[in-house]
């Protein structure tokens, strides 16, 4: 069973530019809209809350310092403190949503044979690096690890900044913790306090069926949560930085050859990002500026327009991006011209790991017969078909073509056909052609078509088909005759109701 | 190593050399699955890499043996387009695949150019062109396209002039012991297909299956039992011609 160390807890961010230690000076981290991100405990004592506004906080503190929230800052210094954790165990995943805390496993690579404690110790010794007040807990589970951090009370390690959940007692111990340590949305939590729950027990103690009906999945899920069912374990964070490539157009061009030119260098640069990184694009967005002065008011920004691409199978290969691309830009009526263009990869997934077997003549890249099948469709403008079956009695009506798709899987291998026990193809018209015909004995002896004289040697038939009136009412006949200087076999239909005869088309 | 020990190890090799699985051969040849055709093909298959064209008068059984080498094409696990220019194919004839046979209808002009495509994804083990004339610039890409992908590139072959560069050529003709006989359900017709390239002069005789409606009828006066006897504004029962 994997065991889950939690380290750091309390948003332990260092700033060396500081001469006292940092959380105990009432300080706050803003955003660019002058709300509170991240407070310290000194400022925390003087009731600054995350969420508030600047002036607020500093309606509460005079001597409060602000600094600026500073993404690449805490992005780097995330990463220093997870390389640092790597001595201690493999399995290092910082929380992707609370910068300062971070999930660890205790199981398997070097710290399999450990004892949990040791390892919390030394845990404990590189987030104090950090941090002065830095706790460390082991649990079963993270919900569980991650409420132990706030416990206060008795210790039951060595160090008092250490909490481990025996094994086995994580519904036990989140029965008596508090509901605000279990993560949930903001509206089930307040409706969950107007009903006076106050521990995750009380919750847990709801039988799961009036749960998920009160609440749905979102309430079940905090249900789970509450009894220490927490499926997640630690996975890496992925540092993506923002892919995207914008181009100026000067002059501005309202065609769209152009943009399918800067678009393709753009996307070759992208998937080639992509796959050096192992990941492939789940959506790109394109965004064109519009050179019709009409961006929103009162700023005078540019008007922009902006669609995704949503790929069904996500793919880094800069072709199939671009005819994914391409589709877009050709149903899309330009309203004006363009004069910026800007493409952005903003879903990625791994890319995926088939590799491909070039001995085995089944196997086929996917990207590329889905790169082909977009080419192919709008580029040259084919169609590209596949035969069903009808439930039809005319020969000509009893297959019809439909759409392909390109596919993914690939037919297994199957039995070659025996040409002795196969009929020949067919040879089929597209549309059939009217033609006179003599008879003799009501048996087709000549036949005049496309000018020509032909006679017939033999006759097989008629078939007689004739057709629900009420649904489809036909009235044929079906004579399979043999040209007795070619010897081509044709296919004549003598239709009843419009009185004429035509010729579908003839075996080869 | 003692000699015990040294034929141990050897019994132990032979046992895992038996054990693995046999090392895989490339074959440069699709087999037609006819084995009729395939004796006289060269090395039993259509080859790899290289031009094929099938030709013959119209009506001698040239579709057929197309979608005889698109069948043996399919059987080996490979992907299969088929350009159909003239849009002549049947869909009844073609149910040979759901997902690895692609039936490709260009617009007349762009045949060559599909063509071009189809052979330069390198997915398709054999792309068939019908109702198009390559001339020879043509010709020449597509045959160098075939060769690096190695893709067997069959051209169907309706006009008089030879298609350039193929290095093999399939003649079909009917055979002259076709006959008819009114009495029998299931007929066969014959054709007879030459290799006229590769420095051989072989041909061979093959069958095809003509299956005969049941729902046959000797008069034309007999009414049709499954559906609605036609009948003219008067009433009275039309009797064709």
């Amino acid at each position: 069973m994997w065991r889950h160390v939690i380290a750091g807890g309390n948003g332990s961010l260092g700033d060396d530019s500081l001469s006292t230690f940092w959380d105990e000076e009432p300080l706050v981290l803003v955003d660019g809209e002058e709300t509170v991100r991240a407070v310290t405990a000194a400022a925390a004592r003087v009731s600054i809350v995350r969420g508030m506004s600047l002036h607020q906080a500093r309606a509460r503190c005079a001597a409060l310092r602000v600094l600026r929230w500073d993404e690449d800052a805490i992005a780097a210094e995330v990463r220093r403190a997870s390389v640092a954790f790597l001595e201690a165990s493999p399995a290092v995943a910082p929380s992707s949503h609370t910068p300062g805390v971070w999930w660890i496993g205790t199981g398997g690579g070097v710290s399999r044979d450990r004892e949990e404690v040791a390892l919390a110790s030394e845990l404990l010794g590189i987030a104090r690096r950090w941090h002065r007040s830095a706790r460390v807990s082991v649990a079963d589970c993270c919900v569980a690890a991650y409420a132990a951090t706030w416990e206060s009370g008795p210790t039951s390690g060595p160090d008092r900044s250490i909490r481990i959940v025996a094994p086995g007692f994580a519904r036990e111990y989140m029965a008596r913790v508090p509901l605000g340590l279990v993560p949930m949305d903001a509206e089930l939590r307040q409706a969950l306090q107007a009903l006076g729950f106050e521990r995750a027990g009380e919750l847990a103690a709801l039988p799961p069926g009036e749960v998920e009906q009160r609440w749905g999945d979102m309430g079940l899920a905090a249900w789970r949560l509450a009894c220490g069912d927490d499926s997640r374990r630690p996975v890496s964070l992925r540092f993506e930085a923002p892919r995207s490539v914008s181009v100026e157009l000067v002059p501005s061009i309202s065609s769209v050859e152009p943009l399918l030119f800067v678009l393709r260098g753009a996307l070759e640069r992208l998937g080639s990002e992509l796959a050096s990184h192992g990941r492939a694009a789940a959506t790109i967005a394109v965004t064109l500026t519009l050179d019709d002065a009409r961006g929103p008011l009162p700023v005078a920004r540019p008007h922009t327009v902006t669609r995704e691409v949503r790929l069904a199978h996500p793919a880094a290969r800069p072709s199939l991006l671009f005819q994914h691309c391409r589709a877009l830009l050709e149903e899309w009526q330009l309203p004006a011209a363009v004069c910026g263009l800007a493409v952005a990869i903003t879903a990625t997934t791994n890319i995926h790991g088939e590799q491909g077997d070039i001995l085995a003549p089944s196997w086929h890249d996917p990207d590329a017969i889905e790169t082909l099948f977009l080419r192919l469709r709008q580029e040259v403008g084919s169609e590209i078909l596949r035969p069903i079956l009808r439930d039809e009695h005319r020969p000509d009506k009893a297959g019809t073509w439909v759409q392909a798709t390109p596919s993914r899987t690939v037919d297994r291998e199957r039995k070659a056909l025996k040409l002795k026990n196969v009929e020949p193809a067919f040879h089929q018209l597209e549309r059939p052609e009217e033609a006179e015909v003599e008879r003799r004995d009501g048996i087709p002896a000549v036949l005049w078509w496309r000018g020509q004289r032909i006679k017939i040697a033999h006759a097989a038939g008629p078939e007689r088909l004739a057709g629900d009136w009420w649904r489809d009412p036909y009235a044929r006949d079906y004579w399979r005759c043999q040209d007795a200087d070619s010897e081509i076999e044709l296919l004549l239909v003598h239709d009843f109701l419009q009185k004429r005869w035509l010729v579908e088309g003839w075996y080869d | 190593m003692s000699a015990a020990t040294a034929s141990s190890v050897q019994v132990l090799r032979e046992r895992l050399a038996a054990l693995a699985p046999p090392p895989r051969a490339y074959s440069g040849v699709i087999a037609t699955g006819d084995e009729a055709l395939d004796s006289i093909l060269p090395d039993g298959g259509i080859p790899t890499g290289k031009i094929v064209e099938i030709t013959g008068a119209p009506g001698s059984g040239q579709t057929t043996l197309a979608r005889q080498l698109v069948a043996g094409a399919l059987a080996t696990g490979r992907m299969v387009a088929y350009i159909d220019g003239a849009k002549v194919l049947a869909p009844r004839d073609w149910l040979l695949s759901e997902h690895s046979l692609w039936i490709v209808r260009p617009p007349p002009d762009r045949v060559a150019r599909c063509a071009d495509l189809l052979l330069r994804s390198g997915a398709f083990g054999m792309v068939v062109v019908d109702g198009s004339v390559l001339s020879r610039p043509v010709a020449l890409r597509l045959s160098r396209l075939a060769r690096e992908q190695n893709a067997a590139l069959v051209v169907v072959n309706r006009s008089d002039r030879p298609v350039p560069s193929s290095a093999l050529r399939l003649r079909i003709v009917r055979a002259k012991k076709n006959h008819w006989r009114h009495e029998e359900q299931f007929q066969s017709r014959y054709w007879r297909i030459f290799i006229d390239k590769c420095g051989m002069n072989r041909s061979v005789e093959v069958s095809c299956g003509v299956p005969l409606a049941c729902r046959l009828r000797t008069h034309t006066e007999v009414p049709d039992r499954r559906g609605v006897a036609p009948r003219d504004r008067g009433g009275k029962r039309v009797s064709g011609g």
